[in-house]
């Protein structure tokens, strides 16, 4: 008899199985996830978010990259529809990666809803079967535990956050150019992501002397449109 | 409402209706290729602009300052993978320190 086991053996004799397999699968993530989400936190309430706020912009954006755009443009002095529209444009790919996961899913309308909830792209890779195929309890295993340490980590960073009353003397808005080159890396080898990137700088560039620095970001995300599609 | 909380509440519900629109509207149907492809080259487009806003820019002044180090030190971790965390607070000391030399 057994009293210690593997965590996944576990997992399997409690019943779990593949929704422990999505739980397991993403853990080597969680440290790096955790990392984001302290950070999130800090520079969520350096910009002037209460905590309670930055808390519940984890549970209800869910998207690492969105929750930034937003609290980099609210920081630099944007309007409200320019920060949650440039959040809305980051976000945008979930339609077509939804699209993708809702031949896998099973049950009635609002499950689905509440199972597309979790799909971030870690969860959205974990969850892949291959040819065109996605475990759904993969995705619940693996966006339960994503979402927990998201929005965990980001209440402990707002504690740090709230310490800070010079971003500036800190050199917190620093950190926002690298933090977006390494949201933007794993994109820039898809198709046409590269020719996007650099036509969204170039044209926000070009907007920013004439409208509110949100707005050229809001405006850069049509670039997407006009790109060269590449190969 | 503070400005934070509307964002939050805007780019929340936002969110939400973009994960759902997939399973609810596009259930069992394949979507364009096209429009996922456009769909899809909307994040590096606002990451892009977000980096070069963040660098090079003040309010509607076009500058170069000490963030310009910060994005070296970016494109660098990335692409050496070191992990986020130890990029950005690299990049955040760096900008602390050059901005009191500057």
């Amino acid at each position: 008899m057994q009293v210690l086991c593997a965590a996944g053996r576990c997992w399997r004799r409690l019943g779990l199985g593949e929704v422990g397999d999505g739980a397991r699968a993403v853990l080597p993530l969680a440290a790096a996830v955790a990392g984001l989400g302290v950070v999130f936190g800090g520079l969520a309430t350096a910009a002037g978010l209460s905590p309670v706020a930055a808390a519940v912009m984890s549970a209800t954006t869910f998207a690492g990259s969105a929750q930034f755009a937003a609290v980099s443009i609210l920081g630099a002095g944007g309007s409200v529809l320019a920060a949650a529209g440039a959040a809305i444009l980051v976000n945008a790919r979930y339609v077509g990666m939804g699209a993708a996961v809702a031949g896998s899913m099973n049950g009635r309308g609002w499950r689905r809803v509440a199972m597309a909830q979790l799909v971030v792209d870690e969860s959205w890779a974990i969850a892949y079967l291959g040819e065109g195929r996605f475990s759904r309890r993969r995705l619940l295993g693996a966006g339960s535990v994503l979402y927990l340490v998201h929005v965990v980590s980001t209440t402990a960073g707002t504690v740090l956050g709230r310490g800070i009353r010079d971003p500036l003397a800190w050199g917190l808005d620093g950190a926002f150019a690298p933090l977006f080159v390494v949201l933007l890396w794993p994109h820039l080898s898809t198709r046409g992501g590269l020719g996007a990137a650099l036509s969204g700088a170039a044209i926000a560039l070009a907007l920013a002397p004439v409208v509110p620095p949100g707005l050229a970001v809001v405006g850069a995300g049509a670039a997407a449109l006009l790109a060269p599609t590449g190969r | 409402m503070s400005p934070g909380w509307a964002v939050v509440l805007l780019a929340g519900a936002g969110t939400m209706l973009l994960k759902a629109a997939g399973p609810l509207v596009l259930a069992g149907r394949a979507s364009s290729p096209r429009l996922r492809n456009v769909l899809a080259r909307l994040a590096p487009a606002t990451f892009g602009a977000l980096i070069a806003i963040d660098t090079f820019t003040s309010g509607h002044a076009l500058t170069v300052d000490p963030r310009v180090a910060a994005l070296a030190l970016g494109v660098v971790g990335a692409w050496r993978r070191v992990p986020a965390v130890v990029v950005l607070a690299s990049a955040v000391l760096t900008v602390a320190v050059l901005r009191r030399l500057w």
